[in-house]
């Protein structure tokens, strides 16, 4: 595990909350879960799995946070790719193991101030992402939800960064394909 | 910054200029302000970014806080070497010294005083462990 002091926003919430600091602990979660929950929401489809995900990742932070020393990967990095490894294993078993009946899809219904079209389109994305392949969606996922830095983003999927903009491309325009109608309105 | 270019990054990161490779953005915002068939290219990438944009994040809740939280590193509380001195070990340590004074009163004229102090030095070298009610 590994961060940079001097450039990694996180480096000193991460060292506090590993000595015990409740407030640490508290900040890094109050800045870092949202984030988290929404990538693995978005990888896996699924509510529970995508909390699940979030908590074991917390669970492997505090476990390294009191060693945490500086290094070429910000926290914030290596965060997602302990988040985005623990998405692959879950659906790695789901190939494996076929369910009977797909995951409770991610929606949490209308916002009041929104109406009933923008839950609609956030349910249609939501079905246009899980329909991408895995690496499309991954490469999606980091650059346009997280809006992590090309560089970041390719170095948490190991790629160079001219594959991540094949991955982002195609992704890009099968996501335009699927939801065309929409695009249309 | 060519027009090939600026639409591989367009098509890969979409319209937001905060998405653009940090490296490239001056030079692609640049672009776009001169070329005349930027601005199309523009709303054609900024369509599907609004789509994306509509979809919202799943909410951590309230209980997946808590636990993780809970699950955080505790600050080690240092004991101090001299945890011994505090008031309750001192009250107990004299307990302890009144019960052998008290036994001593009772005791057979031929028990010797070292005897009873070694006694009291078992006690304190055991740590100071209060002795049990009823004892005192």
């Amino acid at each position: 595990m590994q961060g940079r002091e001097g450039h990694d926003p996180d480096f000193d919430l991460v060292v506090r909350a590993g000595q015990g600091d409740q407030a640490a602990v508290q900040a890094l979660v109050a800045r870092k879960l949202p984030r988290l929950t929404a990538l693995a929401g978005r990888m896996l489809g699924d509510p529970v799995e995508a909390e699940d995900v979030a908590q074991e990742a917390f669970l492997r932070a505090w476990k390294h946070a009191g060693t945490w020393t500086a290094g070429p990967a910000r926290f914030d990095t290596w965060l997602h790719r302990v988040a985005l490894n623990l998405c692959y294993d879950r659906l790695r078993r789901r190939r494996e193991r076929p369910m009977a009946e797909p995951p409770e899809q991610v929606d949490t219904g209308p916002a009041p101030d929104r109406g009933l079209h923008a839950a609609d389109v956030s349910r249609r994305v939501q079905e246009a992402l899980q329909a991408l392949p895995e690496r499309q969606r991954e490469a999606v996922v980091l650059c346009h939800f997280q809006e992590l830095g090309n560089i970041a983003a390719a170095q948490i999927m190991d790629v160079s960064v001219e594959a991540l903009e094949s991955l982002l491309s195609r992704g890009r325009r099968a996501l335009r394909a699927a939801l065309s109608d929409l695009v249309r309105e | 910054m060519n027009r090939d270019r600026f639409f591989a990054i367009l098509d890969a990161y979409g319209a937001e200029p905060r998405r653009w490779p940090a490296a490239e953005r001056a030079e692609a915002l640049a672009f776009a302000g001169a070329d005349v068939e930027a601005g199309a290219a523009l709303r054609w990438a900024e369509e599907l970014d609004d789509l994306l944009d509509e979809s919202r994040p799943l909410a951590p809740s309230p209980a997946l806080r808590r636990r993780i939280v809970e699950a955080a590193p505790q600050a080690r509380v240092r004991r101090s070497p001299l945890r011994w001195f505090a008031p309750g070990a001192g009250l107990a340590a004299a307990g302890v010294a009144g019960l052998v004074f008290g036994v001593s009163l009772l005791a057979p004229p031929e028990a010797a005083p070292d005897a009873l102090l070694a006694d009291l030095d078992t006690y304190e070298v055991l740590g100071g462990i209060e002795p049990a009610e009823g004892q005192l």
